[in-house]
């Protein structure tokens, strides 16, 4: 599956010779996917954008060896993945401390990372939010993420509910467009 | 609404804010390494032009120039590599490159925009194997805006370089072990296989 508004294959061709206008096309386009995908493996901002630097340099290096007509979502996933695993297990290399003074967010405290499936499925998930229209994408956070009610959303957002839910309706259905190979794939 | 798409909807990572400089950051990194590889693997027009362009001059030269080239200046690096800025240098990137000589693996290191450390307080690079159970310490500085420094021990083993800030003290274990402050790191390919 192509992620919409992509880079096309000319763009990661230059991606791959260095251009600097390719490279800002492409970090543009997918940092907010890698981000996701390294934040769901170390659940500590500065270092999946830490992980987000390094995702993007490893990317260079190999994007020679990248057929230049695929997708390349899932190859940066992948990367992403892998060295956000990088930096748990770095971090988990410090001193010993009691687990009584452990910070509950601790990355160190994250036993497994997720798959590679789980990390393409939280990719996929971000790329479909920000293919969103602004407005879309506001309601169905506040009404995943926090929980709201489309009330609750109306009386937050100052609009009226009827706006509420016919916009909800429509991201939902783009989503639901977008994500339908998750059932396939599950099903 | 798919139950699975649903719950992934509920998971703070596929919201995750971007931070608007991070793309900023993320461009650096990448177009630094480009510069740097650049330098080392020159393209195929470029190559032609410049030995075009050597032979015109070799020619030239050798009838009435005489020249010593230290051995150092015509190694090309046997590797080398981004190095990224942590949490603790938001933002800095730089390169290393590393050679084989006859007395060790010499580590080019530039990476401008580190604080001045002085006072006891310094910078240490470190090669680490990639599972982070073995390190050796590579040379201690004052900052890294162009720095050399040696390690006894080749880096397809040790593939990561770390730089960790330090402070001089009394040894509190027996083998010299790296601080948990790493202001920046990178690594070769092979660890990500």
């Amino acid at each position: 599956m192509s992620t919409a508004g992509a880079p096309d294959t000319a763009t990661f061709k230059a991606f791959q010779r260095g251009e600097d206008a390719a490279i800002r096309a492409i970090v543009h386009h997918y940092t907010g996917m890698v981000n996701s995908v390294a934040f769901h493996v170390l659940h500590d901002r500065p270092m999946a954008e830490e992980a987000a630097q390094q995702t993007f340099v490893q990317a260079w290096r190999a994007a020679s060896t990248l057929d230049a007509d695929r997708d390349i979502a899932p190859w940066l996933c992948t990367i992403a993945r892998r060295v956000a695993i990088d930096i748990v297990r770095r971090e988990g290399r410090r001193p010993a401390t009691s687990i009584d003074h452990v910070d509950p967010s601790d990355g160190a405290l994250v036993s497994l990372p997720p798959s590679e499936t789980a990390a393409w499925e939280v990719a996929q998930v971000r790329l479909a939010i920000e293919s969103l229209a602004p407005d879309e994408r506001a309601i169905v956070r506040l009404q995943h993420l926090e929980g709201f009610t489309h009330q609750e959303i109306a009386d937050r957002l100052g609009v009226a509910l009827g706006t509420v839910k016919s916009r909800s309706f429509r991201a939902h259905r783009t989503l639901a467009d977008r994500l339908a190979f998750l059932r396939e794939e599950s099903a | 609404m798919l139950a699975n798409v649903d719950q992934l909807l509920r998971e703070r990572s596929v919201w995750e804010d971007v931070d608007p400089a991070l793309e900023t950051k993320v461009v650096a990194a990448v177009t630094a390494e480009v510069s740097g590889v650049a330098l080392q693997r020159p393209g195929r027009s470029a190559r032609w032009r410049a030995l075009v362009l050597a032979a015109g001059l070799g020619a030239a030269a050798a009838a009435t120039i005489t020249f010593v080239m230290t051995r150092s200046s015509i190694v090309k690096p046997d590797a080398a590599f981004a190095l990224v800025g942590t949490k603790l240098a938001p933002g800095l990137s730089g390169r290393a490159s590393f050679s084989s000589r006859e007395s060790g693996v010499q580590i080019e290191v530039k990476m401008p925009g580190l604080p001045w450390r002085d006072g006891g307080q310094y910078y240490e690079l470190w090669m680490h194997t990639c599972d982070g159970s073995e390190w050796v310490p590579a040379g201690t500085f004052h900052d890294l805006e162009y720095v050399v420094a040696w390690a006894g021990v080749p880096i397809k083993n040790y593939p990561i370089l770390k730089v960790t800030r330090e402070v001089a003290g009394p040894p509190t274990g027996a083998a010299q072990a790296p601080s948990k402050d790493v202001v920046a790191w990178g690594s070769l390919d092979t660890c990500l296989k």
